[in-house]
């Protein structure tokens, strides 16, 4: 059994819900970006996430350890009914956080910054028992799953991010399952104080039964605005653009590739691929991260690709 | 003692209305939608008419999600080749208290189902109705997919929409007769606000509601267009038997729509957004159930109040006078005590003296007339036919008399005069 951290009691799961569009409509005529608040709700991740939260409190509460579950969403208003639905399934409270930032699909704070208000949040359940903060793992809005990690580092304890398999334990510990490259796994023993994240297919979100749904309906949501809490209200991570505008990946241009001159296909594709030139071999090297990046843009420079004023290297 | 005074099934206009009345009498309300939000499941993109609501939100027009208030009114004749239209267009309908708009019933729906919240009703999503409890024949409850999900009341009131398996349940639907419900089909089409403005001749946020005859082929029915803010809304309203005989889907019938000569520049280069389907009740009176039981109420679609008379299509200001009735029925019902059938009587007495049940009976026959293969087929070709030949101009021969036109069309369509008379006849009773 873990030892017991220090500052929360009883034990407390803090359950990271985000409010986020799973439908972004966008104009066929002028690319504009809207999303209707209809079409806001907790991803299927989310979702998996309490249902995790549920379980192990169970457990931990059915093992005499008392455990409570906590929500947390930092998002706008609209998200309240949802949050009365996490409690009609058996959350004990939900709080809201209102950041005063407008959310769209076309801006919203960086990780770092919820996670921020999230931990002001936990810094409130502070008393002696165990602290498990469960998220889920990618928002439906292609989220970066990177929130966990800021939480993590900003409390300070374990992490373990992606996971497919989670069994509670003793109060205090997983046993998880963790996706690793090229199919495999990876088994771990999770102790709290700890932050985890899960795929939508780790759990199926309980149905709550009509009478607790019922009076969830008048459950209140728990509000807590960014600057009373001391934290620092979000930017809008993408400020400067304008509307309809989002912000991609940059990618190298395509470059310029000389016509082949073989007379037969084989050969035409042999030619472009360069399946039967000289080249250089792969070579591993080991850099300070500002370093590497100068050799990455190098290598590219070197291939030829190009990029020109308005490219963000 | 029950869990609520009124359980009111679907929060669609009718459901909401009830709910708001019901709530407003100081009575303890449940809302039950399926969907995850009130309109979540609606396809709905027609003219709401918004009168009723005066004497339930007043001033509703100050905040009700409205997409264009409707100061043209056109009625659309058409052949393959021909289009006849009457419109007709008033500032007054511009204005407050506006008369038609148009609307996004996700957007509608939850605006009027907030109402009913703020008034006290508690709403209650993502749930569904499988069934209803029952103690002999008095209705007492609901049964729902929730796990424990049972639910008693005084009064249950059946707003589920079109085939409304609560109505069927209670044995207020003897027999369903297809030919008494049409298939809607509809596609959102995006155009700019500018476009809108410039093709239908309407500035602002004014907008219009253009219904059609003859656009169906051989299948009974009518066309509709009409503008949203940044869209138009153009579908077909198709006779279920004849649909399912024909062998054409409906949305070739509606692709064949949009590629009429008078349609098509309407919407020339318009984005489809949304494509979607709908059964209404079409015979209106004729198909009405009984429209109370022991403890229970049915209204709105459910109770076939969706008014398809011709010139005028109507649905949610009938189903929200309704449902307003049946809310407040119940309301009075539970404070006497007495919520049997005939403690509900007042419900329909409520409707026989409003427009809901007065248009209805009065315009019972109208949908017969507007479906009959006269008016589907011929009369449009004969309208149109006399149309061009009045305008075409024959020199160097004279200009034909008005009746001899008349007379060649209803020749050349094969329409007796006896048929002509009589229609007409029955028409001018019906909507005398």
């Amino acid at each position: 059994m873990a030892e017991t951290s220090p500052g929360y009691a009883p034990n407390t799961i803090v359950v990271c819900v985000k409010w986020v569009a799973t439908h972004v409509h966008i104009d066929p005529l002028s690319g504009v970006v809207a999303e209707r608040s209809h079409d806001n709700q907790f991803s299927a991740s989310d979702h998996a996430a309490v249902e995790v939260a549920l379980r192990t409190a169970r457990a931990w509460n059915d093992a005499g350890s008392p455990t409570q579950v906590v929500a947390v969403c930092v998002g706008p208003v609209d998200s309240e009914d949802e949050l009365k639905v996490l409690i009609a399934d058996g959350v004990d409270r939900a709080i809201r956080v209102e950041a005063a930032t407008h959310y769209s699909a076309t801006s919203q704070p960086t990780s770092r910054q919820i996670a921020s208000l999230i931990c002001a949040v936990i810094g409130e359940m502070t008393s002696g028992g165990q602290l498990l903060v469960v998220c889920g793992d990618v928002s439906a809005d292609r989220g970066s799953g990177s929130v966990p990690a800021f939480i993590a580092h900003e409390i300070g304890c374990a992490q373990a991010l992606g996971l497919v398999e989670v069994h509670e334990g003793d109060p205090g510990v997983l046993r998880a399952m963790r996706r690793l490259d090229g199919g495999r796994r990876e088994e771990l023993v999770i102790e709290a104080p700890a932050v985890i994240s899960v795929e939508g297919a780790v759990a199926h979100l309980r149905r709550a039964s009509l009478q607790t749904t019922i009076a969830a309906r008048s459950a209140t949501v728990e509000l807590r605005n960014a600057r009373e809490i001391g934290a620092a209200e979000p930017a809008i991570a993408t400020s400067g653009l304008g509307d309809g505008m989002v912000m991609h990946p940059w990618r190298p241009r395509t470059r310029i590739v000389p016509a082949p001159v073989q007379p037969d296909a084989l050969g035409r594709i042999v030619e472009l691929t360069g399946a039967k030139s000289d080249r250089v071999p792969p070579r591993t090297v080991t850099l300070e991260p500002d370093e590497a990046a100068r050799a990455i843009l190098d290598q590219l420079a070197e291939w030829g690709y190009e990029w020109g004023q308005d490219s963000p290297i | 003692m029950s869990d609520f005074d009124v359980i009111v099934v679907g929060a669609g206009p009718a459901g909401s209305a009830a709910a708001l009345e019901a709530a407003r009498a100081g009575m303890r309300v449940c809302l039950i939608e399926r969907g995850p939000f009130p309109g979540a499941k609606n396809m709905y993109g027609g003219v709401v008419y918004g009168r009723i609501l005066d004497t339930l939100i007043p001033n509703w027009w100050e905040e009700a999600p409205i997409q264009r208030w409707i100061t043209r009114r056109s009625t659309m004749v058409l052949t393959d080749s021909q289009a006849l239209t009457i419109d007709f267009r008033t500032e007054s309908w511009g204005k407050p208290p506006y008369n038609g708009a148009t609307t996004f019933r996700p957007d509608f729906d939850a605006w009027l189902a907030s109402n009913a919240e703020e008034a006290g009703a508690t709403l209650i999503c993502s749930t569904t109705v499988t069934g209803l409890l029952r103690d002999g024949q008095r209705v007492t409850g609901v049964v729902t997919d929730r796990p424990d999900g049972e639910l008693t009341a005084d009064v249950v009131i059946a707003c589920d929409g079109v085939n409304s398996f609560l109505a069927k349940e209670v044995g207020l639907y003897p027999h369903t007769d297809p030919s008494n419900f049409t298939l809607g089909v509809k596609e959102t089409l995006a155009l700019p606000r500018e476009v809108i403005e410039e093709r239908f001749a309407v500035r602002g946020d004014h907008g219009l509601d253009i219904e059609m005859l003859g656009c169906t082929g051989d299948v009974p029915g009518g066309g509709f267009l009409y503008t949203n803010a940044e869209s138009v809304s153009i579908g077909l309203v198709l006779s279920l038997p004849q649909l399912a005989k024909g062998g054409i889907r409906p949305e070739q019938r509606l692709a064949r729509l949009k590629e009429h000569p008078a349609i098509a520049p309407l919407i020339e280069g318009g984005e489809v957004t949304e494509y979607s389907a709908h059964v209404i009740p079409e015979a209106g009176y004729n198909m009405m159930p009984e429209l109370i039981s022991d403890g229970f109420l049915v209204a709105g679609d459910a109770a076939a109040m969706c008014l398809a008379a011709g010139i005028w299509l109507e649905g949610v200001n009938f189903a929200i006078g309704a449902g307003a009735a049946a809310g407040r029925t119940a309301a009075g019902a539970v404070v006497r005590g007495d919520t049997t059938a005939d403690g509900l009587a007042g419900y329909r007495t409520r409707l026989e003296t409003s427009f809901v049940l007065a248009d209805h009976r009065k315009l019972r026959d109208a949908p017969h007339i507007v479906m009959s293969d006269l008016a589907q087929q011929k009369v449009p070709k004969v309208i149109c036919g006399m149309a061009e030949q009045v305008f075409t101009v024959v020199n160097p021969d004279p200009k034909p008399g008005m009746f001899k036109i008349l007379w060649s069309e209803l020749r050349r369509n094969k329409m007796g005069i006896r048929d002509a008379a009589s229609h007409g006849i029955r028409a001018a009773r019906t909507f005398r």
